[in-house]
């Protein structure tokens, strides 16, 4: 742990216009089982602090893996040096104001999985149920937990919390005659072991599909009508419209949602927001304060079609006279806050999905994600997905190898025409962005999109 | 702690241990529209303790060594499972020293120094909105219970940078530089104004009509799509996991002969070089492709001793991984008429069993009796492994993209669509 009173007396010494620090300790636990061997076992501890200051139009930020006294000393002089260093005293770099706050917060699993020995996560592994049997060549299951403390120090705020997060992602692979298919699952979720439960039940499907795909023939490229799965919708809704409405890129110029708040995007029907928030679920990107020390809220990007919001830190929201949205995320004590999402999603609409699979004469059911990459400044996207289906006149016909969706957001937007009445599917990401990776997540409908280029 | 690590030897808590020590000192400049934002100076030590109890292995990570963690990992070895195999760890202490690995301490104003050099001269409409410049020095130290205590000291610079123009439509183009040391501030500004000028190559793109026989890949697509879905094929680990596309064709004339593929820790100031692997193997430098011929894939110890094949020295982060890729230089390539791909989005959508990929370019140029015209919305798709049967051409020149020494490479039986 750190001292925090030596930290603001040391900051104290020099004259900064704003400085925060962040504290960070993680306990990991990985397990990898490959084949039904367990290949790998280990856990990790990390522990970190990171001073932020700021002077007139310099941003200094020194962080170590030393956390005592001496070291904080050195940290909070080579910060300081740094900002002085940038600063050229052109322009004062304005930071919003926000209430101070003294708060600890937690999000446990009903079990802590602190409490769960190492043998009884093993264990839990070894007792997935599967059969190496062909055309099944490969089966991994990689486990790995968090438990996680987060203390955010300004000279106003100290907030503390606790955040325990769990994922399961196994991978299945099948050969036969030339042909290989390979299919994933994740189950994840913050908290504990109880996130883990539909484990067997995703492998299963999983090794079913693998077997199904393998067989099918490959899709036909072309502009086809779709209907897309929850994941997939959470992935276009993420990828594609939430880094370009994230405030970094459209200070620097590369969104393609630059200039277009309150423009009409997409149709009346379309709601996207992003909220970490626990209050309607809790995704796997939920938190109670960013790591500027702002209180999580809901944020609408996309309010009725049109342009709501941009996604900001407390400078990005200084900078463009609006309000804070608390998306202020560093993936550690290391590395900078930078904008990021936390649960993005599309509220769901009032369609159920067979009248969604009836819109289509012919076009093809997507479902699932296997990569993707995004352009935020042209909005030029490509997603693969990890199931196709054909369709004919509203109903599935069969199962259709590779497949994806490519395009650019401002155009896909406006072909989604309906949205399911539910949230058939939730998010369980990886985000990565200049190097950080932070969990993020969502819940989200089908939804039908005319005219969709099939790639 | 060498003594600490005997002693566990010696009164028979393990069979065998590793301790993998490492700190980094590493300092970043972020610009935002052509201005620098801000300076990270981060230091970071990590170890890294592994314990063989027999075939049962454990691993207990922390920024500091203390034989808690040492005590950790036997607590979890005990708990583990045996190992398919297990054949030790290796014991050779003739250690290369691959030179050109370190580039000394800078200072942070050394470092806004050189790095202000990337900010140069730009026109109406052209921005900077991004670039990022990093420096940083670690130290490594390997030391096991067979008495092997290495150490090494390098250095990384890595700088990427993205051009936005803006005419008819928005042209977003970006590249990156990768060295052991910080360049001179010629070198720097040389990079900066090469991806300015391959942005405005971009400018006012068409829809392209008629699609050429060639495909030339260009050093960020061709890095990109051999990344994704060709060299995992050449990893040991996958062979013996039975998913490699090239399992049981060594020997065999796969490719065209003027296909050379080599892995090499020893290149000097390569990206990917070092003195020793993850498992303390000397670096060496193993043909893998020669003239269209498989010759080898690349193992750390065990994997290697399983398959009956010597380590190659490419032991990284638990697994196999590549020190630095070295594709061969041709002849040149000489064609009328050839779409250049620069780089690709999507390529990690490949299939890297079947080597199929169908990706987006990003920025294609069409080649048409020496005039370059940009061309858009362009998705390329193709099997790999075919089409390093089909090489039209290979380039005289070698670019690094990360730890990939290649040169472009032309294609054909490139599928290409409009999108």
């Amino acid at each position: 742990m750190i001292d925090i009173d030596f930290i603001k007396k040391e900051i104290e010494k020099y004259n900064v216009q704003y400085w925060d620090c962040r504290y960070s300790k993680l306990e990991q636990t990985g397990i990898l089982f490959w084949n039904k061997e367990l290949k790998q076992i280990g856990q990790g501890d990390f522990e970190g602090v990171g001073v932020r200051i700021l002077i007139g139009d310099g941003w200094g930020f020194s962080a170590s893996t030393k956390v005592d006294n001496g070291s904080l000393r050195e940290l909070i002089k080579n910060a300081v040096k740094i900002s002085k260093l940038l600063n050229k005293g052109k322009e004062k770099i304005k930071m919003e104001n926000i209430k101070s706050i003294k708060d600890k917060k937690q999000i446990k699993g009903k079990r802590e999985i602190g409490e769960i020995s190492l043998e009884e996560k093993k264990n839990f592994l070894q007792e997935q149920n599967y059969e190496l049997k062909d055309p099944i060549k490969s089966i991994y299951l990689r486990y790995r937990d968090i438990k996680e403390k987060r203390f955010f120090i300004s000279s106003s705020s100290e907030i503390h919390q606790e955040i325990d997060s769990i994922y399961l992602v196994g991978g299945v692979s099948a050969f036969e005659s030339g042909k290989s298919e390979e299919k994933q699952f994740r189950v994840a979720g913050l908290g504990g072991f109880e996130n883990l439960k539909n484990s067997q039940q995703e492998l299963d499907k999983t090794i079913l599909g693998a077997k199904k795909f393998l067989k099918a023939s490959s899709i036909k490229k072309g502009k086809y009508d779709l209907v897309l799965s929850g994941d997939l919708t959470g992935l276009f809704v993420h990828e594609a419209l939430g880094h370009a409405s994230e405030a970094d890129f459209i200070l620097k110029g590369n969104s393609c949602l630059k200039g277009l708040l309150g423009k009409k995007l997409a149709g009346e029907n379309i709601n996207i927001l992003d909220d970490p928030t626990q209050e309607n679920f809790r995704g796997f990107g939920s938190y109670y304060y960013d790591d500027e020390g702002v209180s999580s809220r809901k944020n609408y990007i996309l309010k009725n079609g049109k342009l709501n919001s941009y996604l900001h830190t407390l400078e990005t929201s200084k900078k463009l006279n609006t309000a804070p949205t608390g998306n202020a995320r560093a993936e550690n004590s290391l590395v900078k806050p930078i904008v990021r999402m936390s649960n993005t999603y599309m509220e769901k609409g009032d369609y159920n999905f067979n009248d969604l699979l009836e819109e289509i004469k012919e076009g093809y059911f997507l479902k699932g994600f296997k990569g993707g990459q995004t352009n935020p400044a042209d909005g030029g996207f490509q997603f693969g997905a990890a199931d196709a289906y054909y369709v004919k006149n509203g109903k599935i016909i069969e199962p259709v190898r590779g497949g994806g969706i490519g395009g650019h957001t401002l155009n896909f937007l406006r072909k989604i025409k309906f949205v399911e009445d539910k949230y058939s599917e939730e998010s369980l990401g990886f985000c990565g962005k200049s190097g950080q990776v932070v969990l993020t997540g969502g819940r989200n409908p089908a939804v039908f999109v005319k005219e969709a280029l099939l790639i | 702690m060498t003594q600490d690590i005997f002693q566990i030897i010696k009164r028979n808590a393990a069979d065998f241990v590793q301790v993998n020590l490492s700190n980094t000192n590493s300092n970043q400049v972020l610009f935002e529209n052509q201005k620098i934002k801000d300076f990270s100076k981060v230091f970071s030590t990590s170890v890294s303790v592994s314990v063989w109890i027999g075939k049962k292995h454990g691993i207990a990570t922390a920024p500091f060594f203390s034989m808690d963690l040492v005590n950790k990992a036997i607590k979890i070895a005990k708990i583990s499972e045996n190992l398919d195999f297990f054949y030790g760890l290796p014991r050779e202490k003739k250690i290369p020293s691959v030179k050109g690995l370190y580039g000394g301490e800078k200072t942070e104003e050394e470092i806004i120094d050189s790095a202000e050099s990337l900010i140069i001269k730009m026109k109406k409409g052209e921005s900077m909105p991004e670039a990022v410049f990093e420096y940083s020095t670690s130290e490594s130290r390997l030391v096991n219970s067979l008495g092997l205590d290495i150490e090494e000291k390098s250095s990384l610079f890595g700088s990427s940078i993205e051009y936005l123009l803006k005419d008819k439509e928005v042209i977003s183009y970006g590249d990156g530089l990768n060295l052991r040391k910080i360049p001179q501030k010629n070198k720097i500004a040389d990079f900066s104004n090469r991806v300015l000028n391959e942005t405005r190559e971009l400018k006012n793109p068409v829809k392209l009509k008629i699609f050429p026989d060639v495909v030339i890949l260009s050093y960020n697509a061709l890095a990109g799509l051999l990344g994704s879905v060709f060299l995992s094929n050449l990893n040991g680990l996958n062979v013996l996991k039975k998913r490699s596309i090239l399992e049981g064709k060594e020997g065999e004339r796969l490719f065209s002969d003027n296909f050379n593929l080599t892995d090499s820790g020893l290149l000097e100031g390569g990206v990917g070089s070092q003195n020793f692997d993850g498992e303390g193997t000397p670096s060496q430098k193993t043909c893998l492709i020669k003239e269209g011929i498989l010759r080898s894939f690349i193992y750390d110890y065990n994997t290697a001793k399983h398959l009956n094949k010597k380590s190659t020295g490419n032991s990284a982060g638990g697994g196999i991984g590549h020190n630095n890729v070295i594709i061969g230089k041709g002849e040149g390539v000489d064609e009328d008429r050839a779409l250049i791909v620069k780089d690709i989005i999507g390529a990690h959508t490949g299939n890297d069993v079947t080597t199929e990929f169908s990706v987006e370019s990003m920025g294609a140029l069409l080649l048409d009796k020496g005039q370059k015209r940009a061309v858009k919305d362009i998705m390329i798709n193709g099997r790999m492994i075919d089409l390093l049967k089909n090489i039209a051409g290979v380039d005289k020149k070698i670019m690094n993209v990360g730890n990939i020494y290649l040169p472009q490479i032309a294609f054909r039986g490139i599928k290409v669509e409009n999108l």
